[in-house]
């Protein structure tokens, strides 16, 4: 069985997410451990479709685009402070975003939904804006936002949306002109990198959660 | 013009780039006013702490002047008057001598209790014969109203600077005014080791967590806070109560004396 470099990165992350999952929990980010779970068995089977008698890892990243959204939306509705209008609205882009990325997949694409990926980062970029704005008006914290877990989950995810909304958006355009970076795809060249970024972040943003548990448990 | 693919991929990785490099300066920015924030915040609470402080000083300060004024009126006035009654008395010829001999038993005794008062009131006094003796004079005549049995147990004198000193002296003639009206005990400890006071007492004790007890307790820690102590209690219902001072090496000057 065969495992791409930042799948360790991903792997570490889901073993903290397990380990730490009673404060990951606390801290109202327990959907992190479902969602770490489903990105490393993705991974892996997208990494050896030859065990799995498969010819292409397309479906199996479609499966990713389509299931995804949702996991990171219940992560987003957590960790942001929104109001009655504010969940309304959160909850009627979830859906047509949702809708979208059905219709993608059955109308649109098909081989591989890069519109709704690159429609699902978008959101990403502006939901992570929106909670690291929260977390500089917060008052009440007294630590370092650096100590902040969702700090470290938000800049993550900030960071592997923006990479990733230009690599996939022009994706079709690269693989016409056949632009390759270190001599390979140029998509393959460069997500694994911000991969290792996405997924560091969440490893230490797990421990964090741990680290800073006193301030919900008292021992 | 058509670009060449080298020319795309510097243009892909050029946009990429300033977009990575946008987000890490918004990052960095968050986390620079996240800082400063939190140093205003910290500063805040470190003013306000002071302000607190020095609102219970003058508070204290205010306290200890009333006392004084008090003790020099006891000392100077009541107390004077008091003598003149109890000479006139012993030089009255009269003759029912007994109720005069009892009269100014009482007179006397009222003058003693009178002096031991202004004593304990006037912060010079405590000062000058240091808290031991002041303590040791207020558990005998605990000893002497016949119903506490107390000890006075010195291992390593304390020094503090005089205005602390009555500040801690105060809060153990709180905490022994307590034991006293509230917990029921019969015997009462104390003892002083090197920066630790500790007030003992075999009373009913009571539950730490009551909020009843919340405000008491509250304006003793402040006061404790005050003079570099911190205030311990450890009691529960019916097994009595410890009180503990610690005072930091910083608010006391520890001079060992032996036993």
């Amino acid at each position: 069985m065969n495992l791409h470099y930042y799948g360790y990165f991903q792997l570490l992350a889901l073993a903290l997410a397990a380990i730490n999952y009673r404060y990951l929990r606390l801290w109202k980010l327990g959907v992190m451990l479902p969602l770490m779970i489903f990105t490393c068995a993705i991974e892996i089977i997208a990494t050896n479709i030859h065990l799995f008698g498969m010819t292409t890892n397309w479906p199996i990243y479609n499966l990713y685009v389509l299931v995804s959204p949702v996991m990171y939306f219940i992560l987003f509705w957590n960790m942001l402070l929104l109001n009655k209008n504010g969940r309304n609205i959160y909850l009627a882009i979830t859906a047509i975003s949702m809708l979208f990325a059905f219709y993608d997949y059955f109308f649109i694409e098909g081989l591989f939904d890069s519109y709704s990926m690159v429609f699902s980062m978008v959101q990403h970029i502006i939901l992570s804006f929106m909670i690291l704005s929260q977390l500089s008006m917060e008052e009440v914290s007294e630590n370092s936002i650096l100590s902040e877990p969702y700090f470290w989950i938000a800049s993550g995810i900030l960071l592997f949306s923006v990479v990733t909304v230009v690599t996939l958006g022009l994706q079709p355009y690269i693989l016409k002109k056949g632009i390759k970076l270190f001599s390979q795809n140029f998509y393959r060249a460069v997500m694994p990198m911000v991969n290792v970024v996405l997924y560091s972040c969440y490893s230490y943003a797990f421990y964090l959660c741990r680290k800073h548990r006193q301030r919900f448990l008292p021992s | 013009m058509q670009e060449t693919p080298a020319e795309v991929l510097t243009i892909i990785v050029a946009v990429i780039f300033i977009l990575v490099a946008i987000s890490v300066f918004l990052l960095v920015m968050l986390i620079y006013f996240n800082n400063r924030k939190l140093r205003s915040i910290k500063e805040r609470e470190r003013m306000k702490a002071q302000f607190q402080r020095t609102l219970l000083e003058t508070q204290l300060e205010v306290q200890e002047q009333t006392m004084r004024e008090i003790s020099q009126e006891i000392h100077d006035n009541i107390g004077q008057v008091l003598s003149l009654v109890n000479l006139n008395l012993k030089t009255l010829s009269t003759f029912d001598e007994d109720k005069i001999h009892k009269t100014s038993d009482l007179v006397h005794k009222a003058i003693n209790d009178l002096r031991n008062l202004s004593k304990s009131l006037n912060p010079e006094n405590i000062s000058k014969q240091g808290i031991i003796q002041v303590l040791r004079n207020e558990l005998d005549q605990l000893e002497g109203s016949g119903k506490f049995s107390t000890s006075l147990d010195v291992q390593d004198e304390m020094e503090l600077p005089a205005g602390k000193l009555i500040i801690l002296y105060r809060m153990i003639q709180e905490v022994i005014s307590n034991i006293i009206r509230h917990s029921g005990a019969s015997e009462i400890s104390v003892k002083i080791d090197r920066n630790m006071l500790v007030i003992a007492d075999n009373g009913k004790g009571f539950n730490n967590g009551t909020p009843s007890n919340g405000l008491g307790l509250q304006n003793l820690k402040q006061r404790a806070a005050a003079i570099g102590a911190e205030l311990n209690i450890e009691t529960a219902p019916h097994k009595g109560t410890i009180v503990i001072f610690n005072i930091h090496e910083s608010g006391a000057e520890i001079r060992s004396t032996g036993r």
